[in-house]
């Protein structure tokens, strides 16, 4: 068990590596000139020169890549091109608010698809079952953008139940913070609790059906103890597997969801530097997001070890 | 004699058609019943019938006491305290019995914790005490053990040791030694054999093998399409068995059948249960049907049981 983990963490490294590869190179092909960004109109061919050589654009492709990487692996991801700030402080400012709001996202998915999932397969058939499938059908189907607008406009703007935009850092005021981030969390959460619904429910409806189960029963253990501890536990394997994939849509996504809020996080970070031809930012908060996706993934792995005794004790070891 | 179970007129319907018929049983303090017939004659639907476990979907009518009780009328709660603790099932197949996720030790606890009023640490050392009695090598080693660690026989040791943790009034025990091999089979017979006697009052066990019977039970009851064609005391039966079906089963086992003949097998199938024959419903493939049988077949009874058959109503 412990080798199959560690040579699982040892595989991240040259997949961060690849993905630093892909990160440059596709920047570059973006079609567009940073310093003409940077500079704006007024630019002399002279002063867009002497910009070119001062951000190291006139070097070769692979001596800009390997002094980006070198910086990297000292904790320096260059500055930004514009404000001049280096860009390990804007992750820093971003990449929490981010997290935060990911997390917050997670929980409530979770919550809510396996609850209505699990719920779905014992009642099933009935309506508990029925609100579950209409809610994971809504869920899947309706765009997160467009239920951000209508949750702002409905909860935020007509009934006044929370801040339409705006971010309150979470060390000046938590309740305050939360508050902020309940309606994009709530965005970003409902396509992922729509899928958990399915996942959860096909899962447990096979658990269900199990031979232990209908023993378990017959130990005369309490309905709670034989659906969940006994159930859901036995079906947590797919059910973890698909939060691991959808944990890289999530992180996604929060591109388009921290715009429709004003959230300053990561992916709003993600699209200003786009739209401005901030290379070396784009490069950064692209290559962290991706960073982070891989972690996640790595913990899924373990995770499942801590589930399923067959994957960390196989038989006749 | 007290009665430990006492079905009357039970009957269970799948989609297709009735799966258990019109089935009346009767079980003392003591009595192990041997519960035979070929496969999809309803033997494992009767047993589930009597937890009230059976899949969605199936209709039951009839009644089942329990110790007096009547079963189906009890609601979730109290029937749940009976399971596992007065009333408790080996299921088909052990090893499937068993979550694959949870340590042997936390399955026999749980069960015991469900029941008990013991701590965690005496639950334990009962359940060590019935691994060890149903014949479980290094036992405090296999507490620990998931069930995908340990052989089939251990795993249907395991689920033996469960179903006999609480001493059991009734055990009802499906095919408990079909998964294993047959050095092993011997073995977990006489082992279960002795706990039978040793911690349950009362046994039904279903099998399709005539020799496991023959070395578990004092009566046999044997059943085709949903009903009991036969009951007698074990001895007899196959000594001197009455219902036709049940010497062409006799005769179709390799070690009981006459030495020296052909083993006989049984022409025929059994009947869909959503289109079975008029009258007796072994008469399509009865060696000695007449035109009597088309009629619904008597109960007779006979001393320490019965049969169902009209042959041996006239007298």
């Amino acid at each position: 068990m412990g080798q199959a983990i560690l040579t699982r963490v040892l595989l991240v490294i040259p997949i961060l590596f690849g993905m630093s590869v892909v990160v440059f190179a596709i920047i570059r092909l973006v079609p567009g000139d940073p310093v003409a960004a940077v500079l704006g109109l007024n630019a002399t061919p002279q002063l867009i020169a002497q910009t070119r050589q001062q951000l190291g654009l006139d070097q070769p492709f692979w001596v800009q890549y390997l002094q980006w990487l070198g910086g990297i692996l000292h904790g320096d991801f260059g500055r930004d091109y514009r404000s001049g700030h280096p860009i390990v402080q804007l992750l820093a400012q971003t990449l929490p608010v981010t997290f935060e709001l990911v997390v917050l996202s997670m929980l409530i998915a979770v919550v809510a698809g396996v609850g209505l999932g699990t719920v779905s397969a014992v009642w099933r058939g009935r309506i508990p079952d029925r609100v579950g499938q209409v809610f994971s059908t809504l869920g899947i189907s309706v765009p997160d953008f467009w239920l951000g607008m209508i949750l702002i406009l409905g909860l935020a703007l007509a009934l006044g139940l929370f801040p339409s935009s705006g971010f309150t850092p979470l060390t000046d005021d938590p309740l305050d913070n939360l508050w902020h981030l309940v309606l994009p969390a709530l965005t970003l959460a409902a396509g992922l609790a729509a899928v958990l619904v399915r996942i959860t429910r096909s899962a447990m409806l096979d658990v269900l059906d199990q031979d232990f189960l209908r023993a378990a029963r017959s130990r005369g253990l309490s309905e709670r103890a034989v659906v969940l501890s006994h159930g859901l536990r036995n079906a947590a394997v797919p059910i973890v597997t698909v939060i691991g994939m959808q944990l890289g849509y999530l992180f996604g996504a929060t591109v388009v969801i921290e715009n429709v809020f004003s959230v300053p996080g990561l992916g709003r970070l993600i699209l200003d530097s786009t739209l401005a031809h901030n290379y070396p930012v784009i490069q950064a908060s692209v290559l962290v997001l991706g960073a982070v996706f891989v972690l996640t993934n790595l913990l899924v792995d373990i995770a499942y070890t801590v589930i399923d005794p067959r994957v960390a004790r196989p038989a006749g070891a | 004699m007290s009665e430990v179970l006492d079905i009357e007129a039970l009957t269970v319907t799948y989609g297709r058609g009735p799966v258990v018929r019109a089935l009346w049983l009767r079980l003392a303090r003591g009595d192990v019943l041997g519960l035979v017939g070929e496969s999809g004659c309803g033997k494992t639907t009767l047993g589930w019938s009597i937890l009230g476990l059976l899949p969605s979907g199936a209709r039951m009518d009839g009644t089942i006491r329990f110790e007096g009780a009547d079963l189906r009328s009890l609601d979730g709660r109290d029937r749940r305290r009976l399971l596992g603790d007065r009333l408790a099932m080996i299921p088909q197949g052990g090893s499937g019995a068993l979550d694959p996720l949870y340590r042997i030790g936390d399955q026999i606890v749980e069960t015991i914790l469900a029941h008990r009023h013991v701590s965690r640490s005496e639950a334990r050392a009962m359940a060590l005490r019935q691994l060890r009695a149903v014949g479980i090598p290094d036992p405090e080693a296999r507490l620990a053990s998931y069930p995908h660690e340990l052989s089939g026989g251990m795993r249907q040791r395991v689920s033996i040791a469960t179903a006999l943790v609480l001493n059991p009034s009734l055990l009802i025990a499906d095919e408990p030694t079909s998964a294993l091999d047959v050095t092993i089979q011997a073995q977990v017979l006489a082992l279960f054999r002795d706990l039978i006697h040793e911690h349950a009052g009362a046994a039904i066990v279903i099998s399709h093998d005539l020799g496991v019977v023959a070395q578990l039970c004092n009566r046999v009851a044997v059943m085709y399409a949903g009903q009991i064609v036969e009951e007698a005391p074990v001895d007899q039966l196959f000594a001197e068995p009455r219902h036709p079906y049940t010497r062409s089963l006799l005769a179709a086992h390799p070690a009981l059948g006459r030495r020296g003949d052909r083993l006989a097998t049984i022409p025929g199938t059994v009947p869909d249960p959503a289109s079975p024959p008029a009258g007796c419903l072994f008469r399509p493939r009865c060696p000695v049907a007449m035109a009597a049988c088309c009629r619904e077949p008597p109960w007779v009874e006979q001393p320490g049981g019965g049969v169902r058959c009209v042959r041996h109503a006239a007298g």
